[in-house]
């Protein structure tokens, strides 16, 4: 049994992450909120992200999982402004999710949940950590865009610094320790990722200020975030490319 | 320059492309009809142009003998035939004009009623034509479409149509269905691809009101994206492919290397022009282009045109086939024996015939590099500079590596 009433805002966000990974997942409900996991098809990418129960304006549920065609809930999504309240129910009875904002209601049909994997999160901890203006960040991937298809990270002790290379351009985000609300690097660590994936992750994220983002030698990324005014919180994983040789 | 925009853009700013008029001259000696009048067979054949749209010409396909000649139109029976033979045949095909705007596809007209019933038929059909000036040989060659031969203004046009596609009279009657539908309706009833596009071009699918005459050349890259896009839809539900399967295939100057890799749908179509065919005549070296597409697939029209679709819907059949899905690889080297552009069916059909032969499975990575290396002329790193699936394949780790 799932009820609940949720901003536009927050429910816009989180299918806005979640799709940025899955066309289909898993919506994990329990007494204290929802939780979905969702690993992209090529197991390159991988989210986990959670919201509790004060995220919602109301709540009410018990342990459920739902199938959800996020392209459905995008639909409803698309038929409300800033501002509104949506209302969700399922009570796994009837097999149909209902959603309503306003005078419109709709059931959605739901997608059966043992046919969507349950990835397996590997236990990944990088030992850089920055913390760093999403601002900034995002600009830095529309300007590495139009120069290749992948970026590269650094954290040294002194600064955070991005850059992407093409075959006659480069581009370079350099950002100083001073200016970062947190750096944490013993010594300078750096990986190479898809900027594909990297980038509709950041641009995913619309109401934090700030992301967390963990960076190892040629070893998976970790990028934390919170949404719902910090009672939802979300992490990115994301593998490595390595040089060639 | 000339590879990126084969001949469709005039990216040189010439009024005609200097590429395909050298064969001009050459052509002179195809079959070359005189006076006003035709008699013979269309295969069937119907052909859009595209300069001035939406005002464009249209067309019945004309073969200079009776019987039949439904070969001259089907690409799908061209596979294993000598170039000399295709080109022979396409430009024995006289091209009768008729100026519309696209829109005029459901106007009453006698010309282009003949025009669109023969569209729907299933086997060549007699006719005749009057024509108000003598066939000219304009040659108007494509990279997407198949040649023709001379050209001539019509006047009047009968063909005696006897026998249509059931299937095709049955969508041409739906004024309900979008052409979308329709286009997927009849690829399910296995109505051979080339029949699906000649239908679509002469404006005769999809909802009244809105059917028009697509040029022939769009219709054809729409048709095989469509149903591509659509077998997509089903394979991205498909267990994944777990091995490296290759399949290879020479023919009329190309050599194919058709490689599944393991994992998610993803696509990649890659040509290499040696010097001396047709879109690199004065270079001194192999030019390659190509494109592709990740798990959800592309927004964007590929760069290399319609090759990249056909090759793709080549594909979709052979994984659907399969019931898997994995990532595809299409390298094509061309070599200088190819002299005119054939149209895209050179890719589709080969690509389908390629994968109609047995696999040969690869057991690794390295297995696969040494058969680029062995099955083509250019260096093995080339490919591997050019391709994003290859270099994404060696250098981009997958989280369960960190389990």
């Amino acid at each position: 049994m799932f009820k609940a009433r949720v901003k536009m805002e927050v429910l816009r966000e989180l299918v806005d992450v979640v799709s940025t990974l899955v066309t289909e997942t898993k919506l994990q409900v329990s007494v204290d909120g929802i939780e979905v996991k969702a690993v992209d098809p090529s197991h390159v990418a991988m989210l986990v992200l959670n919201l509790k129960k004060t995220g919602f304006e109301e709540f009410t549920g018990d342990s459920t999982e739902i199938g959800i065609d996020v392209e459905k809930i995008k639909d409803v999504l698309r038929l409300s402004k800033p501002g509104d309240l949506l209302n969700l129910a399922y009570d796994g009875g009837k097999g149909k999710l209902e959603v309503s904002v306003g005078k419109i209601v709709r059931h959605m049909g739901v997608v059966d949940p043992a046919g969507i994997t349950d990835p397996k999160v590997p236990n990944v901890n990088p030992p850089g950590k920055v913390v760093l203006k999403t601002d900034e960040l995002r600009q830095g991937i529309r300007g590495s865009e139009s120069i290749s298809d992948h970026v590269t990270l650094t954290l040294d002790p002194e600064f955070f610094s991005m850059h992407s290379e093409g075959e006659n351009d480069r581009l370079d985000l350099k950002i100083p320790k001073s200016e970062l609300t947190l750096l944490e690097a013993k010594e300078t660590v750096k990986s190479m990722y898809p900027l594909d994936f990297f980038s509709s992750m950041v641009k995913s994220i619309s109401s934090a200020e700030e992301v967390t983002i963990f960076v190892g030698n040629e070893y998976p990324l970790k990028l934390e975030f919170s949404f719902a005014g910090g009672r939802g919180d979300a992490r990115f994983l994301l593998a490595p490319r390595v040089e060639e040789d | 320059m000339c590879l990126r925009c084969r001949s469709a853009r005039l990216l040189c700013g010439k009024p005609v492309c200097p590429l395909l008029l050298r064969f001009q001259g050459a052509t002179r000696t195809f079959p070359y009809l005189s006076g006003r009048g035709w008699d013979g067979s269309t295969p069937p054949g119907v052909f859009v142009g595209r300069f001035g749209y939406p005002y464009v010409n249209v067309g019945p396909l004309l073969a200079p003998q009776h019987g039949d000649t439904l070969l001259y139109d089907t690409p799908e029976r061209w596979v294993g035939r000598p170039l000399q033979e295709i080109v022979g045949f396409r430009t024995s095909l006289l091209r009768g004009t008729y100026p519309v705007k696209v829109t005029d596809a459901e106007r009453a007209n006698p010309i282009v009623e003949e025009i669109q019933m023969v569209s729907l038929s299933s086997e060549s059909s007699e006719g005749e034509a009057k024509f108000r000036k003598a066939p000219q040989l304009r040659l108007e060659l494509s990279d997407d479409t198949p040649p023709y031969g001379p050209t001539a203004p019509l006047e009047a046009l009968h063909l005696d149509v006897r026998r249509v596609d059931p299937r095709l009279e049955r969508s041409a009657g739906d004024i309900h269905a979008t052409a979308r539908i329709v286009v997927e309706e009849l690829y399910g009833q296995k109505v051979p691809v080339s029949r699906i596009q000649r239908a679509l071009s002469a404006g005769v699918l999809g909802r009244r009101g809105h059917r028009r005459f697509v040029p022939t050349r769009w219709s054809i890259t729409a048709v095989d994206d469509l149903l591509g896009k659509a077998n997509l839809e089903r394979i991205r539900m498909l267990p994944e492919l777990s091995e490296w399967w290759l399949y290879t295939l020479e023919a009329l100057g190309n050599r194919w290397f058709v490689l599944f890799l393991p994992g998610s749908w993803r696509y990649e179509s890659i040509e290499a022009w040696y010097p001396g065919t047709l879109w690199n005549p004065e270079g001194a070296n192999v030019l390659m282009l190509g494109d592709h597409e990740g798990f959800r697939g592309r927004t964007q029209y590929a760069g290399m045109g319609g090759c990249y679709y056909a090759g793709r819907l080549a594909i979709t059949e052979k994984l659907l086939d399969l019931n898997r899905q994995s990532g595809a690889l299409i390298l094509r080297e061309i070599h200088p024996g190819e002299v005119l552009p054939l149209g895209v069916w050179n890719v589709r059909e080969h690509v389908r015939t390629a994968l109609g032969g047995h696999p040969q499975r690869l057991s690794s990575w390295e297995e696969v590099l040494q058969r680029i290396s062995r099955f083509f002329s250019i260096p093995m790193r080339r490919w591997l500079l050019q391709s994003t699936l290859l270099r994404e394949w060696k250098s981009q780790r997958r989280l369960d590596q960190y389990l």
